[in-house]
């Protein structure tokens, strides 16, 4: 992809325990310092993050008052009919 | 919850209010289709109902529940297609290797979309996956549960929940870049 291949496929490798922040101290900064200098690998760290953060933010259904009832009535029916 | 466990009907639906629209949320992506999502709401909330006396707070209530409504979404999906459904079906390709191209993306997607445009890239984008991969990005990222959690609600080891998650990651990254990467950068 860029200069060092090798540590593209490493930063590859160690990129979703990177994202996920559960990299070790010093593999961390062996990343860090690669992605420094590899623009590639930096834009894939960027893309992989807005990727995470557009779906979180995205925001939660609002369900219709008649779909909680229907759920509701089907517990109570179930209810009825003993557990 | 205590009451809820009782049998306490009104203390049982501040639990279905809490985790109804994520529940819906989820059964909505692994199905694609809101009628369908709505039924397996309503199967799963019955089925928490008919079990909550066993749950053991071994796990996160919402863990559990999650559990179960992906069991009863993969019913619903079964029922359709006749067929078994596996969550190992489609995994067995090759590691993905490093991506080809890489561009810089727009910082702030809701400002380059309308809401709804935009809502529905991302639900087209994530339906695209295959359905291992669109469950653990689901659970670890957009519900926010954590490794272990996901891999108790899926049945999983850990490792095979990092191993997807990474994939799914990468294979969403390449549908949305075309949406997303600022042009001729």
């Amino acid at each position: 992809m860029h200069d060092g291949q090798a540590n593209c496929q490493q930063c590859l490798q160690r990129l979703g325990a990177y994202l996920d922040g559960e990299l070790e101290p010093l593999l961390r900064l062996q990343v860090d310092a690669h992605l420094a200098q590899c623009l590639g690998c930096r834009r894939l760290v960027a893309n992989c993050q807005q990727t995470i953060q557009v779906y979180r933010r995205q925001p939660l259904p609002v369900l219709p008052a008649a779909l909680h009832q229907k759920v509701m009535a089907g517990v109570a029916a179930r209810e009825k009919l003993g557990h | 919850m205590a009451r809820a466990q009782a049998g306490d009907l009104a203390a049982f639906e501040t639990i279905v209010q809490r985790y109804e629209p994520r529940i819906f949320r989820l059964a909505r992506h692994m199905l694609g289709d809101a009628a369908d999502a709505e039924d397996v709401l309503q199967e799963t909330f019955i089925k928490v109902y008919a079990k909550i006396g066993q749950f053991q707070y071994h796990s996160r209530l919402y863990t559990w529940i999650v559990r179960i409504a992906v069991n009863e979404a993969l019913m619903k999906l079964r029922r359709r297609r006749g067929s078994v459904i596996s969550l190992d079906e489609d995994v067995s390709s090759p590691e993905g290797g490093l991506p080809r191209e890489v561009s810089d993306w727009h910082p702030n997607p809701e400002q380059q979309f309308q809401t709804t445009e935009l809502g529905d890239i991302l639900q087209r984008s994530l339906e695209a996956l295959s359905l291992p991969y669109r469950l653990v990005f689901q659970l670890r990222d957009i519900e926010e549960l954590s490794t272990e959690e996901t891999a108790e609600a899926l049945g999983l080891t850990t490792a095979a929940v990092k191993s997807r998650l990474l994939r799914a990651r990468l294979q969403l990254r390449e549908r949305l870049a075309k949406h997303f990467r600022v042009k001729g950068a």
